[in-house]
């Protein structure tokens, strides 16, 4: 369904902010295709900082292992490196003095967080554009010290939640992804962590959602931190 | 050019993108030009490299290679043969550490600026016409002055905190950078420079404590903060070896007496005769022991002291400096175990909060040992919630895996 028959919806972001956490748990659970699905259908280019792709890089649970899935992923821009270079396609401003605005920003946040963590949540703040991360301890300490956050923020499940809502993965994928996780050690959203994905989906709140397709998961926020983006295929 | 700075100052790319903790592959395209640096790592890389932020970022070919074009610091560091690649290695980590203090005292809203009024006061108050060693001991009085510098105590269970103790407080909260770590295959004994982001240096002392006492390094120590305020404003950096050898240069006899003065002055070795009832002319293995704990200084420096002071002669100086006191020492004062020594004695509380191994840097390709001040400052912040715990994890320059095994669980008793 066209964006046209939504006239109230906001158009859909233009670009996604994974965090590095994310970007592992994405290659953990083979979810490249995932990305590929939210860019190609619904034109929301998921994108990684500078700093994140050097993190992603030097990363020891990560090289050796994921180095050239992901140097492909980035190579056929399924995961695009928001620099210099890409920006001017994702801002109708001077790109140059927007750059140099995340930059600031994300400066002034790096007293706080990490390179990554602080690099992401600037560019989506100045671009206002959603982060992807799983650590909500960023939130907590951003409100601390009072730094603006674009919300929502999302997290690994609501790409894999709005991925099963418009018919990209099944049930079963999703019960394979979680599984995947789990067994790598990876922190897994609460409502799935002691239960199956068809039984804990109905306590998850999906922040990720395709409009013109009936949501799935529970009806109602479950934490303050759960916003909805509504999108539509384009 | 990155790759012209890295040159000049006899740093490997390779190795450099090691200590960074960044992959070696995208740190040679920002050496070559190939890719742009991005903006987040060029205040890091200015601190550390000691250019300014736009000389990180330009274009432009400055002549590479040869010592002269190296910035101030690595000039020094890359002089005579003595120094190698692993001191230099040393330095820049310990440069990232400044660059991190820095941001950490923007954090907590404190400043530790203090160190400029006590180099200035000593430099305003300095009589350039004196000797040097007069002029040693005249910073090291001023010195002992602004620090409150008194005697060493003997406090409950007959632990004793002296200057050494003090003297590493005082400093910090100066705001001066006092580093000391094992690094085995150096000559380097100490060494003083500046860190820190441009416009915010501060001093750093380090002494290496490879195969050196605890006592011997309070001299490093002082040596090096002399250095660092009579020197590193014009050298940029001072490098001291364990062995001396050659002609030494009136700043290092400037900085002996320092060291000696800030130390062992005559009213603390004085102090120390009296109320343990020593008699300087007749001092018995035991009784070396004793000053030396007290001072908490090594024999050499004491015996220099008492000299000086007229308390003893050459000849009983020399004959008290190859008496063992070893064993004495240890029974005295815990300050004379080795590492593990004191951590056993100490119990299982000290070993599993401070010990070494959980103040040494996992990331970068060469360890470091951390303060034990920085860690605990670091840990508080993520307690607080002030930092995240990744922002934790970039301070104590070590990864996740790693900073889970050692404060995970502090960190999850004090959430519940």
């Amino acid at each position: 369904m066209a964006s046209q028959a939504h006239p109230a919806v906001p158009p859909n972001p233009l670009l996604i902010l994974l965090d590095s956490d994310v970007v592992f748990q994405i290659f953990l659970a083979d979810q490249i295709p995932t990305l590929l699905h939210i860019k190609r259908k619904y034109h929301i280019q998921p994108m990684v900082v500078e700093a994140v792709d050097v993190e992603i890089r030097k990363n020891k649970k990560f090289r050796g292992r994921f180095d050239k899935v992901y140097q492909k992923s980035v190579d056929h821009e399924t995961v695009l490196i928001l620099d210099a270079r890409s920006l001017p396609a994702f801002v109708t401003s001077d790109a140059r003095s927007v750059y140099e605005s995340i930059q600031s920003t994300g400066l002034r946040y790096n007293l706080f967080m990490d390179y990554g963590e602080s690099y992401t949540h600037a560019a989506a703040v100045i671009l206002r554009a959603p982060v992807v991360s799983n650590d909500h301890n960023a939130l907590r300490v951003a409100q601390k010290n009072g730094l603006d956050i674009q919300e929502p923020v999302l997290g690994t499940f609501d790409l894999v939640v709005f991925a099963l809502q418009t018919g990209h993965l099944n049930d079963r994928d999703c019960e394979e992804i979680r599984k995947k996780l789990l067994a790598a050690g990876e922190p897994v959203y609460a409502a799935f962590k002691h239960r199956s994905f068809r039984d804990g989906l109905p306590n998850f709140y999906a922040r990720l959602t395709d409009i013109s397709i009936p949501a799935i998961g529970s009806p109602s926020p479950k934490s303050k931190w759960d916003q909805r983006i509504s999108v539509l295929l384009q | 050019m990155l790759r012209n700075i890295l040159d000049a100052a006899g740093l490997n790319p390779k190795v450099c993108a090691g200590l960074l903790g960044i992959d070696h592959n995208i740190f040679h395209e920002w050496t070559m030009g190939q890719r742009p640096i991005p903006g987040f790592i060029v205040l890091e890389l200015s601190s550390v490299l000691g250019v300014p932020p736009q000389t990180i970022t330009s274009n432009k070919a400055i002549p590479s290679g040869s010592p002269e074009n190296a910035p101030a610091v690595w000039f020094k560091f890359r002089q005579g043969d003595k120094l190698t690649d692993i001191d230099r290695e040393v330095v820049v980590l310990i440069r990232k550490l400044g660059y991190f203090i820095d941001q950490l005292e923007t954090i907590s809203q404190i400043k530790a600026i203090s160190w400029k009024l006590l180099f200035e006061t000593i430099q305003r108050e300095r009589d350039k016409q004196a000797s040097f060693r007069d002029q040693g001991k005249n910073a090291a009085r001023i010195y002992r002055s602004v620090c409150q510098l008194g005697y060493a105590m003997e406090g409950l269970g007959g632990v004793i905190k002296g200057a050494g103790d003090n003297m590493r407080g005082g400093l910090r909260s100066l705001g001066i950078l006092v580093m000391e770590g094992p690094i085995q295959k150096s000559q380097m004994e100490g060494c003083s420079f500046l860190v820190g982001p441009p416009g915010s240096e501060r001093p750093c002392i380090f002494a290496n404590t490879y195969k050196e006492t605890w006592f011997r390094r309070n001299t490093v120590l002082m040596h090096e903060l002399a250095h660092a305020i009579f020197d590193i404003d014009d050298e940029a950096a001072a490098v001291d070896f364990k062995e001396r050898t050659g002609i030494r240069g009136s700043e290092e006899h400037r900085a002996d007496a320092f060291a000696q003065e800030a130390l062992v002055p005559k009213e603390v070795l004085n102090h120390i005769a009296q109320t343990k009832g020593l008699r300087w002319e007749a001092l018995t293995a035991r009784d070396i022991a004793t000053v030396v704990a007290y001072a908490e200084v090594e024999a050499k420096t004491v015996m220099g002291a008492a000299q000086e002071a007229g308390f003893i002669d050459a000849t009983l100086a020399a004959t008290y400096l190859q008496t063992e006191i070893h064993e004495e020492l240890k029974s005295l004062t815990e300050r004379a175990l080795n590492t593990k020594e004191y951590f056993t004695r100490k119990g299982p509380d000290a070993s599993a909060m401070w010990s070494p191994e959980l103040r040494t840097t996992s990331v970068p390709a060469r360890a470091l040992r951390l303060p034990t001040p920085y860690v605990k400052k670091v840990l508080e912040l993520v307690r607080e919630e002030k930092i995240t715990q990744r922002k934790a994890m970039e301070f104590l320059m070590i990864d996740e895996d790693t900073f889970r095994r050692r404060f995970g669980r502090m960190l999850e008793e004090v959430n519940a």
